[in-house]
């Protein structure tokens, strides 16, 4: 059953114990129909006349299962038909203790108050979610700086292999013996002391070749001079090499160096801003869980306020309805009710 | 391995190349150096052969004329000679000067082969250990591999 079919069926069974009682009330016959006129002035006439029996009201039927009628004060006629004459007043079914028991009765079927349940709706469980996971960058850093350091140390072995080879490999040609170069005393045909002998045995002055000689001396000293130029040049250049070589290998490891360093950084900062995306993802899944929980809390809260707001809506209406009901019946009893009884108060019904 | 790609096979042909040639180059200069200084060792030899047949009419032809024998021996005559053997062995030294200044010049070609050869070598390996590393250098071609970084 639904939870209004709930509130109406208690509605329904409190209406039926307020109506219950009231028929009760009226069936015991003190709540009857009132008395009318005549017999309320045959009544008090009778009262007056001492001792003349006076016919009582007529009571509808009582239903002694439930409450018992007071006790007879005076011989209840038994005939019909009145008539003066002696005998004592009407017994009074209207005492103070038939009142008290009327009290106790209607006090006793005043409605109890409800107390509302509430709802615990179930709590909103959110999803788990993975960490950020940078393994992928981590790994693809760690590629990044093999992949650097092993082109580093290809770069590095470049430049060492290419020192070597040049510091092998080098040998300078006019200085390594490998090449001479010939001279005027290794020319062919006679030496200069041949020639000498020759013009001495003819009797001429020998020195009449130094002019010539001299000419072929200064020729050597000319190519020799080109050749250690040509020497000294072989070494500049080897050296020239060298440096170069140094250098090379020196501007191949700083460019592998940068662009390591700035793979590294784009890796970095391709990491941050894949943490930034998944920071503001988990800041969007945790405003859907807020807003997911808050509704499941607003629920609960209506479903609450409502049921409670239902209960004492309830509990009120039947205060009241046993309140005006509970009032109406006494009111039916003031006409019948003798001197010196009195109407029960609001506490002793417990409705104050 | 370098993430571009050296192709070291072609220096080394280039080094084979250049070895080829600097030893058919150093062969053909060793040979024309040969066939300088025999050519500069026959003009010597004929130029002393020629002046030492030459040599004993030359004096005749002063005997002839009354300038020499006989324990005479004129001015005239002496100065000839000397002007003679002058020219002669002038012309001599400078045949040989010129033996000499061509195998000069072979041996200098010879050297510069040398270097020429050696510094060859030297070359292509500075180009071949330069493409290694600039293939190595060539590390930013890996960034489309690694998501484009």
């Amino acid at each position: 059953m639904s939870y209004w079919d709930d509130i109406y069926n208690e509605s329904m069974n409190r209406a039926v114990r307020t109506r219950d009682i009231k028929r009760e009330v009226v069936n015991s016959g003190v709540l009857g129909r009132a008395p009318s006129g005549q017999q309320v002035n045959s009544y008090l006439q009778g009262l007056r006349k001492g001792g003349q029996q006076q016919q009582q009201p007529t009571y509808r039927n009582y239903n002694p299962g439930t409450i018992k009628p007071p006790a007879q004060t005076s011989t209840r006629r038994s005939g019909g038909g009145g008539g003066g004459g002696g005998g004592g007043a009407p017994a009074n079914p209207f005492d103070q203790g038939r009142m008290d028991q009327i009290a106790a009765l209607l006090g006793g079927g005043r409605p109890q108050a409800q107390t509302a349940s509430t709802v615990d709706l179930p709590d909103y469980q959110a999803p788990t979610r993975a960490a950020f996971d940078p393994s992928m960058y981590q790994r693809l850093g760690g590629e990044w700086n093999q992949a650097v350091q092993q082109d580093a140390g290809t770069a590095q072995k470049a430049g060492d292999d290419l020192l070597a080879f040049l510091t092998s490999n080098y040998s300078n040609a006019y200085t390594n013996g490998n090449n001479t170069y010939a001279q005027a005393g290794q020319a062919p045909g006679q030496s200069i002391g041949q020639l000498q002998q020759l013009l001495q045995s003819q009797g001429v002055d020998p020195s009449i070749l130094a002019a010539a000689y001299g000419e072929r001396v200064g020729a050597d000293q000319a190519f020799g001079n080109m050749w250690r130029s040509n020497a000294a040049a072989s070494d500049t250049q080897h050296q020239g090499n060298l440096a170069r070589a140094k250098t090379d290998q020196q501007n191949w490891l700083q460019g592998i160096n940068a662009q390591g360093r700035a793979g590294t950084a784009q890796i970095g900062l391709a990491q941050g801003q894949a943490q930034n995306r998944y920071n503001e993802r988990g800041e969007e899944f945790a405003r859907e869980d807020a807003m997911r929980a808050n509704d499941i809390a607003m629920q609960e809260a209506m479903a609450n306020w409502q049921r409670s707001n239902q209960v004492s809506d309830q509990n009120q209406s039947s205060s009241d309805s046993y309140r005006n009901s509970t009032i109406q019946a006494l009111l039916g009893l003031l006409g019948t009710m003798p001197a010196g009884v009195n109407i029960p108060t609001l506490q002793s019904l417990g409705l104050a | 391995m370098p993430a571009g790609y050296a192709n070291t096979g072609y220096y080394q042909g280039q080094a084979n190349d250049a070895t080829y040639r600097y030893q058919t180059d150093k062969a053909a200069n060793s040979y024309g150096r040969f066939l300088s200084q025999q050519r500069g060792s026959r003009t010597v030899g004929d130029m002393q052969q020629t002046f030492n047949r030459g040599l004993p009419d030359y004096r005749a032809q002063f005997g002839q004329r009354g300038l020499s024998g006989g324990g005479i021996n004129s001015g005239i005559m002496r100065r000839s000679m000397a002007n003679y053997l002058s020219d002669y062995t002038r012309d001599y030294q400078r045949a040989q000067q010129d033996a000499t200044m061509e195998a000069q010049n072979y041996d200098a070609q010879s050297a510069a082969l040398d270097a020429e050869y050696n510094n060859g070598l030297a070359a292509l390996e500075q180009q071949k250990q330069d493409e290694i590393a600039n293939a190595a250098l060539a590390i930013e071609a890996l960034r489309p591999i690694l998501g484009g970084i």
